[in-house]
């Protein structure tokens, strides 16, 4: 700035000097405001709406747990007509009999109906269960029906052997008192075999394992948490009617208790593979903004009025390029995948933890202009000047993809929200945190109507959340697959605070992950 | 209301504020950018864009120096822009280094009002006009000036002493001092 007199007193007229805008234009700003005014619409409240409904659905379910038994709501009915039938004679003391052509008396004389009893929920709505306290003394059959496999699950699981299954614990959806080997049902019906204390068939159970059964019945007040959805495996060893807790498999409306071959192996990690694909997209404000999300204007980052400058002097007399669009090309989504190893823990029955290390790439596409390999002092706002080896003018000719590198540590938590053990649904929520290791990032100067490259005005470290839901397949075999859509949003800005605190990374995908089975 | 409230409802998008910030400012606004441009249309329409993109980016405002500092800087910013989008202004925004440039001693008492001065340099050439207004009004040295506009440091030295000797002549003919002039090489 000069000192003269002459530039002091211009400065300071100048300084003076206002003018009165005409009539309107305000209206015309606020009309450009409104229309570059991204549009709001909150994309993440269907997520949110997703997650409320699962962590609702979850919380009602851990709820309906306890209290079911205590509502006396429940109420066990028999599933077919010769249930009814059946339920019928038992109430009137009558002598049950088989009636022809009912495939349920046969299933209640097979062993193989232990198996379709256990891995698989007997209980039908409705069904009354009866609280363990009111069960005593009571005259079971005049109180509850028998529970009964429905014809076609029994017939589906005939192939095992039913010597194996005699040894298997079966789930038990009556009350103790069933079990009384003096119960004139149990010996007056050619299905009293078929019948066991718990509730499947009992044609193979031996009278040691009766015997058994009844010994630990006794013990039956020794609490045991047991995975009531546990699939069988080839292998699996069922475990003795003592690990069984029949009271609380009467209270509760679950299926089979059994014990777990997880539960055994529970605690301890499980590895896997992890990837995601999906698109980026580079969302401006606090929440989930992509609308006219554009390149960012570095030279508007500098504070008020640029002061002495001690920059070089250009490298070149080559006037910039001149005469192009001033507005920076708008950030378009583009192509983003993370790839990576994976550890899971078991926390409890319906919770897991994981994490890992995952190698992310982030595309984002802009078009800008042809490159000119050539020297440009550039304006990098509160960077000050530079000088930049090439730049790309601001056009909308070419294709350019901006990427990002990052080295993440993801962490999530996985919360099962139905019982399935075959397909298991989780909503998984959890955060990462990222490493930059390089980019190519484009930044714009308003002032010269370029764009460069320059790293170092990107925010290193990136922290972000991920939430969404996966579905499992497989889950019984070697490898379990992890499948579904989730959303990660970065809470750290793409660019640095000084530069612009507003632009951040979000990349909607699907989320794939293989854990391998022990 | 202060600035700093009224800044956080900007970039809130309250309108209200954006209305309350627009009147503060955008007397002497237009007053920048009518001194870059030739005519109060073409000023007004620099500052539209410019109050478009400060409302845009408010959210960069970092607080560390005046706010009407920063809107000043984006206006001029804008208004460069223009005028080399605009081509009304493309053909005379040409910069040809002569190599020699007249140094004017000449520190006239300017007795003319701010308006007539603006309207006086906007009667200059408008690369005379870009670079007298960086340089004598905003403040930037050479340097700076040459890297805004992609031209040499000599280049925008010689066309300010050569815009300068052209203000002063015409402000001395409104007065019968006698301006000396000398040209030197660069």
């Amino acid at each position: 700035m000069s000192d003269n007199k002459f530039e002091k007193q211009v400065q300071q007229k100048m300084d003076e000097l206002k003018i009165t805008p005409s009539g309107g234009t305000w209206e015309k700003i606020e009309a450009g405001i409104r229309s570059q005014r991204r549009r709001r619409f909150p994309i993440w409240l269907p997520a949110l709406l997703l997650l409320a409904v699962g962590g609702s659905y979850f919380v009602y379910q851990a709820l309906d747990n306890r209290s079911g038994p205590l509502n006396g709501s429940a109420v066990d009915l028999p599933s077919t007509a010769g249930d009814i039938s059946d339920a019928v004679k038992e109430s009137t003391g009558s002598v049950l009999e088989p009636a022809a052509g009912n495939d349920q008396a046969v299933a209640l004389g097979d062993a193989d109906n232990k198996e379709a009893l256990i891995g698989d929920n007997l209980s039908v709505p409705g069904t009354k269960t009866m609280h363990a306290a009111e069960r005593k003394g009571s005259d079971v059959r005049e109180q509850a029906p028998v529970k009964k496999p429905s014809t076609d699950l029994f017939r589906s699981r005939r192939s095992e052997p039913s010597g194996q299954e005699n040894n298997k614990a079966d789930k038990v959806r009556r009350p103790i008192e069933d079990r009384d080997e003096q119960d004139p049902f149990n010996k007056a019906t050619p299905l009293q075999p078929a019948l066991d204390d718990t509730g499947n068939a009992g044609k193979g159970l031996s009278e040691e394992n009766i015997a058994g059964i009844k010994e630990n019945d006794k013990e039956a007040g020794e609490e045991e948490k047991i995975d009531a959805a546990a699939p069988l495996k080839e292998g699996f060893t069922l475990p003795s009617a003592n690990e069984v807790d029949l009271a609380e498999s009467d209270e509760k409306q679950m299926p089979s208790p059994m014990v777990n071959k997880n539960k055994r192996a529970g605690g301890n990690w499980q590895w896997g593979v992890s990837a995601n694909a999906g698109m980026a997209f580079v969302s401006e404000g606090a929440g989930l903004h992509f609308d006219q999300v554009v390149v960012e204007d570095i030279s508007m980052s500098a504070p008020p009025m640029m002061g002495p400058s001690f920059a070089p002097s250009p490298p070149s007399a080559i006037p910039g390029p001149s005469f192009t669009p001033s507005d920076p090309a708008a950030i378009r989504p583009g192509f983003a995948f993370t790839a990576g190893l994976v550890v899971k823990r078991k926390l409890s029955d319906k919770i897991f933890v994981s994490g890992g290390l995952s190698y992310a790439q982030y595309n984002t596409r802009a078009r800008v202009g042809e490159r000119v390999e050539r020297s440009q002092i550039v304006n990098s706002g509160v960077m000050g000047y530079q000088n930049v080896g090439s730049y790309f003018l601001n056009a909308r000719t070419h294709n350019y993809s901006n990427r990002y590198h990052f080295a993440e540590l993801p962490l999530a938590l996985h919360v099962k929200l139905n019982r399935s053990e075959k397909t298991p649904f989780y909503v998984n929520a959890g955060g990462y945190l990222g490493k930059l290791i390089s980019s190519n990032n484009l930044h714009f100067d308003g002032t010269n109507a370029v764009y460069y490259k320059d790293e170092s005005f990107l925010n290193k470290t990136q922290a972000g959340a991920s939430a969404g839901f996966s579905v499992v397949a497989f889950n019984q075999r070697a490898a379990s697959l992890w499948i579904g859509p989730s959303l990660r949003y970065s809470f750290s800005p793409l660019l640095k605070k000084s530069v612009s605190g507003s632009k951040r990374l979000v990349m909607p995908s699907l989320d794939i992950r293989l854990f391998f089975n022990k | 209301m202060d600035n700093q409230r009224l800044i956080k409802d900007c970039i809130k998008g309250i309108p209200q504020a954006q209305r309350q910030l627009y009147e503060q400012f955008s007397e002497s606004m237009l007053a920048v950018c009518y001194r870059y441009t030739k005519s109060v249309p073409d000023a007004e329409d620099v500052m539209q864009e410019g109050f478009i993109k400060v409302f845009r980016n408010i959210g960069q405002f970092k607080f560390q120096g005046e706010l009407g500092g920063w809107i000043r800087r984006i206006m001029v910013n804008t208004a460069l822009n223009y005028l080399k989008k605009n081509r009304n202004y493309q053909s005379d925004l040409s910069f040809l280094d002569s190599g020699m440039h007249p140094v004017s001693d000449d520190n006239p008492e300017i007795m003319l009002s701010a308006k007539d001065l603006a309207d006086l340099i906007r009667q200059l050439p408008t690369g005379y006009q870009t670079i007298f207004n960086l340089y004598a009004v905003e403040g930037f040295n050479h340097v700076e000036i040459g890297k805004m506009l992609g031209i040499n440091e000599g280049t925008s030295r010689s066309q300010y002493a050569r815009a300068r000797g052209l203000l002063i002549s015409w402000l001395e003919k409104q007065t019968p001092e006698r301006k000396t002039e000398s040209y030197v090489r660069q």
